[in-house]
């Protein structure tokens, strides 16, 4: 009996690692290459177009068939036996492969019409390459100088990064002549951060109610080294995202919020705080 | 809206982003966690969850496929509340089948002191998936990366459905195989 037993206990221990193994497979699954899944959903839609196009073919084809019954009919009682069918129906069937470019098409001048919208994103010129699919033709690249010189936000760009980033590229909204949200972000080869810097026309005070571990958001009187190091929010996100997300945000007297996200350390972004020229003089 | 429009207002801070995502891959995640999970409200809290995720991972994070994005935090919360779901006791549905079919692409156990660290795993999987016919690869994807029934993977792919289960078994096989001839232990 004890024998049995070892040998069930066995033989569950090897299932539990067959499944474990499985679930590793599983979760490494994750990190499948973009391209591949992508792929894995375009050719369903193109089979689905395929059908489509097979199925309109098959009804012009019908359409072009029974007209030319009807032609041939009408030319049979005139006496005329020229077979005209062939033509139209090549004619129809090459017609048929349309939806696909017709489609192609309509996507284009959406994409064409969708272009010069209110808020832009523009990265700086070593910006890697998968992020090409942003970048608007039509925009100039503007460096990290024309965010720091802005009427407004331009103070409350840091004048210190942490040492190892360079400027990877920045949002700015257009909706005013003069941008009231701008976005900016910096990276090293392998991290990065963001910092965006928002003015609102009333924003009030951050109260204990505001001050949410979720999102911290503290006043620029009430900021110091060890708030930062007690309050900022640190998202572990998921597998999916492969380096944690901290958020640490602090509105001033003049309703401009500043919001760090990707900081790694909390002396960073103090280091940050304090070089920004609205700091000096607020 | 254009992806780059929703992630314009990720970036911009606007709030409106996550309801631009709902609408446009609402349907598109929630039938990723449902195909894990089977249950309508935790399918809705992953899907939720993962506007959260996307809302404080974008910026810095600016994804250059927004649907893979999404679609991935999707499939990672929803096999985590599946595993936390299941730590006790083993449920039904297509995730099982999908684990249990898995099972068989794991070589058997060599050595125990050579753990294999995942990023290896990772590219050794995608490293594989690039040496699969394009078809053959599409076929395991929506089975094991989307957990798609068979009957679903057939009809997309306009595929008999008894070609779609002799495909995956192949393909399980050859990735067993493959991770055994490169020393894989799991």
């Amino acid at each position: 009996m004890r024998e049995e037993e070892k040998l069930q206990q066995k033989t569950n221990r090897v299932a539990d690692e067959k499944r474990s193994g499985a679930v590793r497979i599983f979760q490494a699954l994750s990190f499948v290459d973009e391209e591949l899944l992508s792929r894995s959903e375009n050719e369903g839609k193109r089979y689905s177009l395929q059908s489509y196009a097979q199925v309109l073919a098959a009804c012009i084809c019908l359409v072009v068939l029974g007209g030319a019954m009807l032609v041939n009919t009408q030319r049979s009682k005139n006496s005329v036996s020229e077979d005209c069918a062939s033509p139209e129906m090549a004619m129809q069937l090459e017609d048929a492969g349309e939806p696909e470019v017709g489609e192609k098409q309509a996507v284009n001048e959406k994409e064409s019409a969708a272009t010069g919208g209110a808020q832009t994103f523009v990265e700086a010129e070593n910006q890697d390459s998968h992020t090409e699919g942003m970048l608007q033709d039509s925009m100039t690249v503007l460096d990290e100088e024309y965010f720091r010189t802005m009427d407004v936000l331009g103070k409350y760009v840091p004048g210190d990064i942490p040492s190892g980033y360079t400027f990877a590229g920045g949002y700015r909204d257009e909706t005013e002549h003069s941008p009231r949200s701008v976005c900016l972000t910096w990276k090293t080869d392998s991290d990065s951060f963001a910092i965006s810097i928002r003015e609102f026309a009333d924003a009030g005070e951050p109260t204990e109610e505001t001050v949410t571990e979720e999102y911290p958001v503290f006043a620029e009187g009430d900021v110091t080294l060890g708030v930062i190091r007690d309050y900022m929010t640190e998202y572990k996100g998921t597998e999916d995202i492969d380096a944690s997300v901290r958020v640490f945000a602090v509105l001033y007297d003049s309703g401009v919020l500043v919001e760090f996200r990707g900081c790694d350390a909390a002396e960073e972004i103090w280091g940050m705080l304090q070089s920004m020229e609205a700091w000096e003089k607020e | 809206m254009k992806d780059t429009e929703i992630l314009d207002l990720y970036w911009e801070r606007n709030e409106s982003a996550i309801a631009e995502s709902q609408r446009t891959y609402g349907k598109y995640c929630y039938s990723i966690a449902y195909n894990i999970l089977h249950d309508r409200e935790d399918s809705d809290e992953c899907v939720n969850d993962t506007w959260l995720r996307a809302w404080y991972a974008i910026p810095p994070k600016r994804p250059s496929r927004l649907s893979l994005f999404l679609g991935t935090i999707t499939r990672n919360l929803s096999f985590d509340k599946w595993k936390h779901k299941n730590a006790l006791k083993r449920g039904n549905g297509e995730m099982e089948l999908a684990l249990d079919e898995l099972m068989e692409c794991v070589p058997a156990a060599r050595s125990t002191e050579d753990a294999v660290e995942a990023a290896e795993l990772e590219r050794l999987i995608n490293e594989f998936l690039h040496t699969l016919p394009e078809r053959e690869c599409n076929v395991f994807l929506r089975r094991y990366w989307y957990v798609e029934e068979y009957n679903e993977i057939a009809r997309r792919f306009h595929m008999n459905l008894n070609t779609v289960k002799t495909s995956l078994f192949r393909t399980r096989g050859k990735l067993k195989t493959f991770l055994e001839e490169e020393g894989i232990i799991l």
